[in-house]
């Protein structure tokens, strides 16, 4: 079951292959094989670094919208750089920038100050901190590759030392996962699956393959609740979830990357599902997919999960549906 | 609606029109407070970063980084969504930096795009709206900006690079009010006083000025002490907030 093919979801592809591994498990996994020549101009064209020290990726990691608590997705990467200048992520203009004001009134700031600079091919790169402050000396319509666009100064080893960074496709709508532009990022760390289990109108069973006898539950049609962590790497590198793959009775049924979420009239549609990205996940931050039909007998459901450098976790679960 | 000195805001909530608009962290999703603070109306998710917003009593307008305005009712629902792009609006990035709702939501007025930058109003006829001024900008500003009808919704101040843009619907014609005194990247606040006036405070520097517009005329202009860091207007009156005291104008004293 793919996600639907996106225009600009072919442009991120051929960046992707570019800057992953060829001989990764992960690039096993993919269909296509793009020229090397086309992903060449790809890198031209975009021309955006993400920097691959001190990053953790949260696209499409479950949060917690407090105070209301619904669970909404993360889009971006944390970076927490060895000084606490922000470099820019390719050339570009600056196209937003939120904070440091002077008078106070009016649209307030979330938590933090923003900087978005806008890039060739109608990307963004959208940067944010609490104590993020524009640089006076950025000239606004001429920003280089790694020029400082402001500052962060909170002390060391608060939360003010991070940066949040997203990268947007406004060209083909969409929010594409910083990892693609991060190609020296190095994560041997696999992820978790914490918990697997199968929900059906507030029923709830959740999977204990290592017990000795089955487990057992009625027909009917399930949706698949997981939750997963994706532990950091040395020097604090978390690549990020980025492949979900569901194989139930030898059969495939779910492959989706966390590779863009699209910008739609109600929100972001990750994983190729529809919006808002509340829809993914619950308030006890599994993520939700796709529903299946039981039917009764002996079934068995494999599920394995990849962070973006190809590190795998996998659960086999065998039940019984009566 | 008057408003009280609580009504300055806070850090992640949008507090307008007697409205609280929790933000979240991502600043791509708000969640409506319900009327007794205890709950929530609604939430909503924007597949952009919100830049800007603006709120009446019954409807909603949320400004994004993708250059698309979103207007909802009092629910939450979409009524429009306005793309400057899809009617022509030629700007080389999209985004928007200012809005402004009339009271009634007969007009809608957008501060959009970079390279170059417009002010545009929509307004609302037999339950549709469409676009009835576009003034295009020498220069452009890379922030949110402050923008306002007046309370009786037939005229609009905004803050541009250009200077302060005036707009009156009555004529349908807009005009640059003291460009040399008003463009440029300093900060401004501006809000709806009494009936057809504007209240304004300006931050250059270390310097605070405050300023009355009226039909599209500067009434009134003077320095504020170097603290004043908010406005507050009312139907009679406004305040100016300061470090130390605050300052209550109301027609041409103040104590």
């Amino acid at each position: 079951m793919g996600r639907p093919r996106q225009p600009g979801a072919v442009l991120v592809f051929l960046v992707f292959f570019l800057i992953f591994p060829l001989n990764s498990p992960l690039f096993q996994a993919q269909n296509a094989s793009p020229a090397r020549e086309e992903a060449s101009m790809a890198e031209k064209a975009i021309s955006i670094f993400v920097p691959a020290a001190g990053i953790s990726v949260d696209f499409g990691v479950p949060k917690r919208f407090t105070p209301s608590g619904s669970p909404y997705l993360g889009s971006g990467a944390q970076i927490q750089p060895r000084t606490p200048e922000v470099p820019a992520a390719g050339e570009g203009i600056v196209l937003f920038s939120q904070g440091g004001s002077l008078l106070s009134s009016g649209f307030p700031r979330s938590r933090d100050n923003f900087i978005a600079l806008a890039h060739d091919g109608g990307f963004v790169s959208l940067y944010s901190s609490p104590s993020l402050a524009l640089s006076a000396r950025l000239k606004k319509n001429g920003v280089a590759r790694d020029e400082i666009v402001g500052t962060i100064e909170g002390a060391r080893g608060g939360q003010e030392d991070n940066y949040y960074l997203r990268v947007i496709d406004n060209s083909s709508k969409l929010v594409v996962n910083p990892a693609l532009f991060s190609p020296g990022m190095i994560d041997r760390a696999a992820p978790r699956i914490e918990e697997v289990s199968l929900i059906k109108e507030g029923f709830r069973l959740k999977a204990e393959p290592e017990r000795r006898i089955l487990q057992r539950l009625a027909q009917g049609d399930y949706k698949l609740a997981i939750r997963l962590n994706d532990p950091s790497y040395a020097g604090g590198v978390v690549s990020g979830l980025f492949r979900i793959k569901v194989v139930l009775d030898g059969q495939v049924a779910a492959d989706r990357k966390l590779d863009s979420a699209r910008n739609l009239d109600e929100g972001l549609g990750f994983l190729g599902f529809s919006a808002p990205s509340s829809l993914l996940a619950d308030r006890d931050m599994r993520f939700l997919l796709d529903g299946h039909f039981l039917a009764r007998g002996n079934h068995s459901l494999e599920l394995t999960v990849y962070d973006f450098n190809g590190n795998a976790g996998t659960l086999v679960w065998r039940f019984i549906v009566e | 609606m008057g408003k009280t000195a609580t009504n300055l805001p806070r850090e992640g909530v949008f507090e307008e029109a007697g409205r609280s608009f929790h933000i979240r962290p991502d600043q791509q999703g708000i969640a409506e407070r319900d009327e007794e603070g205890s709950g929530f109306r609604w939430e909503r998710e924007f597949g952009s970063l919100i830049t800007t917003a603006a709120a009446t009593q019954n409807l909603s307008a949320w400004g994004l980084l993708d250059g698309r305005v979103f207007l909802l009712d009092r629910a939450g629902a979409v009524l429009r969504i306005f793309d400057p792009r899809q009617e022509g609006i030629d700007s080389a990035h999209a985004c928007v930096y200012a809005l402004a709702l009339s009271e009634q939501g007969e007009s809608l007025a957008v501060l959009f795009g970079i390279l170059p930058q417009y002010v545009l109003v929509y307004e609302r006829k037999s339950g549709f709206y469409s676009l009835s001024y576009t003034r295009k900008l020498q220069g452009d500003l890379r922030s949110a900006q402050s923008a306002a009808f007046a309370r009786n919704g037939r005229s609009l101040l905004v803050k541009t690079a250009d200077g302060l843009v005036f707009f009156d619907r009555d004529r349908g014609k807009g005009a640059l009010l003291h460009p040399g005194r008003f463009a440029g990247d300093g900060e401004m606040l501006i809000e709806g006083f009494g009936d057809d006036s504007f209240a304004l405070l300006k931050a250059s520097a270390d310097q605070r000025y405050v300023g009355l517009v009226r039909h599209g005329a500067l009434e009134a202009y003077f320095p504020l002490p170097k603290d004043s860091f908010g406005l507050i207007a009312g139907e009679d009156s406004f305040i100016i907030r300061g470090g130390e005291r605050d300052l209550i104008f109301t027609r041409g004293e103040y104590e």
